[in-house]
C-alpha cells in the first residue's frame, strides 16, 4: 500500500468533482484539495439548463450550485476556476494549467465530463446556432428564445426535447429533427417514444422523426435548415443535441487507458496507481447492464463522484450505481431506471392517455427496470424491486389499485 | 406555541405520510409503526413534498431527485439535498394528533 495521501487534485470543477471534494472533506481528509475547472463557475447543476434557466433565465434555482464560494473556503477547498489542465505528469505527480501554473498531488481525479458534440454540416459555425453544456449556452440559448421566433432542434434526445419543451412553453414555433424512427431510443422503448411524440405534438411541437440535418442556411445568421429531404425548415435558432463526447484527451495523453471514456475498475481506479475518474467521462462495470458504460446522468456524477473519493480515503466497497435519469418536459415529470429498453416482457400500470402511468421491464419474471410518466412515488418502489432482484406478481403490478409497498413485500 | 390538533391517528396510514397545511409552513406528518414524526415538507433540494415521499425505516426519500431526510431530525441523509428540513413536535391524546407548528427545530449542525 502506498501512503495516505497529503493532496488530493480533482480536475473538473463540476457536479462529479465538487461532490468529491466535498465528500474527502466531510470523511475526514485533512489534506490539501485542489479542485480545477475550465469553467468560471464553482460546480452547479445541469439539469435546469434545459429546463428551469431556460424559462426564467432572471431567476436562479436556489440549489443551482452545489456550494457558495463561502463554503470552499470554510472547507479548505481550493478553487482553480477559469483554467484548463493542459497536461498531467504522472511521474512528477503535478497538474499543469494552461495559464502556465501547476498544482502538485499525491492523488489525481479525473472529472473531466464530457463535450458537446458540433455537427459537420455547412451552416455550423453561424452565431446562432448553439449546443448547451455549459450555463454560459444555457443564457446565449435563453436570450434568443421569444414568442413567435422559430426553433429549430436537433437531435430527439433528453437534452433536445426538454429544450424544444421549454423553447414551445416560451412561445416558440419549434421544430425537432431527429435522425431516428424514434424519439429518446437510447433510453427509452419506441412505445415509450411514440408516447413522448404524441405529446410533444399535442403541445404544438413539429416533431420529424427519421429527419437529419443536411445544412444551416443563412450568411451572416440562421435563417432556415436543410433537412436534406428537400424540406426547407425557417429558423431563428439552432439548438444540437446530439450527445456529447467522453473529455478523455488529457487521459489517453498521459498514458492512462481509455475507451470510449476513461477506464475504471469499480473502485474508480483508473490503469494508472493513484489516478481515479469519476462523471460523465468514467467507463465503469456496471452490474446492472451487465457490462461497462459511461452515464451521463446527474445521479452517477454525484455518487461516483463521492465514491471516487471515499476510494481515495481507503474504501473497499464497490460503486454499483442502478443507472437512473429523469426528465421534465411540459407537464411530464418521466424517470427511469435501469435496463428499460431490452426486457421480455413491459407490464403497464395505469393507462397512457392519462399522463400518469408506470412501465416495469420483467426478463424471466424479475425487474430490470422501471419507467414512470409523473408517477415518481411508483419510481421509488421500482428501484427497490431491481436492486432487491424481486419477481413481483405481474397481474398485481398491472393493477393500478394494487399496492406496491405490499407488491414488493410480498416478493422479497 | 401551541399545539393545534391536526388530525386522527388514522388519518396517517402505517408507513405513509399527509402534507399539514395548518401552519405557517407545510409540514409532512408521517407514521412509523405507529410512532407519529413532523418534518418541514420542502425538500431543500427540489421544491417537492416530503409527504409524497418514500418512508422507510425512519427516512423519507425524496420522490423527486432522491434526496433523504431522517424523519425524527429533519437531518439530511442523502444527498443531492444539502440543508436539512425542520423537526416539529408531535403529541398525541387519545386518537388525536397534535403538532406544534412554531416551535420548529433545525437539526444541530444542520
Amino acid at each position: 500500500m502506498s501512503a495516505a495521501p497529503k493532496s488530493v487534485a480533482i480536475i473538473g470543477a463540476n457536479l462529479a468533482g465538487g461532490w468529491a471534494a466535498d465528500t474527502l472533506r466531510q470523511k475526514g481528509f485533512e489534506g490539501e484539495i485542489i479542485l480545477i475547472g475550465e469553467e468560471p463557475d464553482p460546480p452547479y447543476e445541469r439539469p435546469p439548463l434545459s429546463k428551469d434557466l431556460l424559462l426564467h433565465p432572471d431567476e436562479m434555482p436556489k440549489t443551482l450550485f452545489l456550494h457558495d464560494l463561502d463554503y470552499y473556503a470554510q472547507q479548505r477547498i481550493e478553487l482553480r476556476l477559469g483554467v484548463r489542465a493542459s497536461r498531467i505528469d504522472l511521474r512528477g505527480k503535478r497538474v499543469e494549467l494552461a495559464d502556465g501554473g501547476h498544482v502538485n498531488a499525491d492523488r489525481i481525479m479525473l472529472c473531466t465530463g464530457g463535450a458537446a458534440r458540433s455537427l459537420p454540416v455547412p451552416g455550423a459555425d453561424l452565431p446562432q446556432v448553439h449546443c448547451l453544456r455549459s450555463l454560459a449556452d444555457s443564457r446565449a440559448i435563453a436570450a434568443g428564445l421569444a414568442p413567435g421566433k422559430s426553433v429549430v432542434v436537433v437531435g430527439g434526445g433528453v437534452i433536445g426535447l426538454e429544450v424544444a419543451a421549454s423553447a414551445a412553453r416560451k412561445g416558440c414555433a419549434v421544430s425537432v429533427l431527429e435522425a431516428a424512427p424514434a424519439l429518446m431510443s437510447r433510453v427509452v422503448t419506441p412505445e415509450i417514444g411514440q408516447f413522448l411524440l404524441q405529446c410533444h405534438r399535442a403541445e404544438g411541437v413539429d416533431i420529424r422523426p427519421g429527419e437529419g440535418i443536411a445544412a444551416i442556411l443563412g450568411e451572416s445568421g440562421v435563417q432556415a435548415v436543410d433537412t436534406g429531404s428537400g424540406a426547407r425548415i425557417d429558423a431563428d435558432i439552432v439548438v444540437l443535441g446530439v450527445g456529447i463526447d467522453p473529455a478523455d484527451d488529457l487521459a489517453r495523453q498521459a498514458g492512462i487507458a481509455t475507451d470510449n471514456g476513461i477506464i475504471v475498475d469499480a473502485h474508480c481506479r483508473t490503469s494508472v496507481a493513484e489516478v481515479y475518474a469519476a462523471g460523465d467521462v468514467a467507463n465503469q462495470p456496471n452490474p446492472y447492464l451487465g457490462g461497462r458504460v459511461r452515464l451521463e446522468n446527474v445521479q452517477n456524477a454525484q455518487n461516483q463522484g463521492a465514491a471516487a473519493a471515499e476510494a481515495i480515503l481507503g474504501s473497499t466497497t464497490a460503486f454499483e450505481e442502478l443507472p437512473y435519469f429523469w426528465t421534465d418536459q411540459f407537464d411530464l415529470n418521466v424517470q427511469a431506471a435501469g435496463d428499460t429498453r431490452h426486457a421480455e416482457q413491459a407490464i403497464t400500470r395505469g393507462a397512457l392517455e392519462s399522463h400518469a402511468f408506470s412501465v416495469f421491464y420483467l426478463t424471466q419474471g424479475k425487474v430490470q427496470g422501471v419507467l414512470t410518466v409523473n408517477q415518481p412515488k411508483d419510481m421509488a418502489h421500482g428501484r427497490r424491486m431491481i436492486m432487491r432482484h424481486l419477481c413481483p406478481d405481474p397481474a398485481a403490478l398491472a393493477d393500478p389499485d394494487s399496492d406496491l409497498r405490499q407488491i414488493v413485500k410480498a416478493a422479497s | 406555541m401551541a399545539f393545534v390538533k391536526v388530525c386522527a391517528r388514522d388519518d396517517v396510514p402505517e408507513g405513509e405520510g399527509i402534507k399539514l397545511e395548518q401552519g405557517p409552513e407545510p409540514v409532512a406528518l408521517f407514521n412509523a409503526e405507529g410512532e407519529f414524526y413532523a418534518i418541514g415538507d420542502t425538500c431543500t433540494h427540489g421544491d417537492w413534498s416530503l409527504s409524497e415521499g418514500y418512508m422507510e425505516e425512519c427516512e423519507v426519500e425524496c420522490t423527486l431527485h432522491m434526496a433523504k431526510f431522517c424523519i425524527k431530525t429533519g437531518r439530511v441523509t442523502a444527498p443531492p439535498a444539502t440543508a436539512p428540513v425542520k423537526s416539529y413536535p408531535v403529541k398525541l391524546e387519545g386518537d388525536d394528533i397534535w403538532v406544534d407548528f412554531d416551535a420548529g427545530i433545525l437539526p444541530d449542525g444542520g
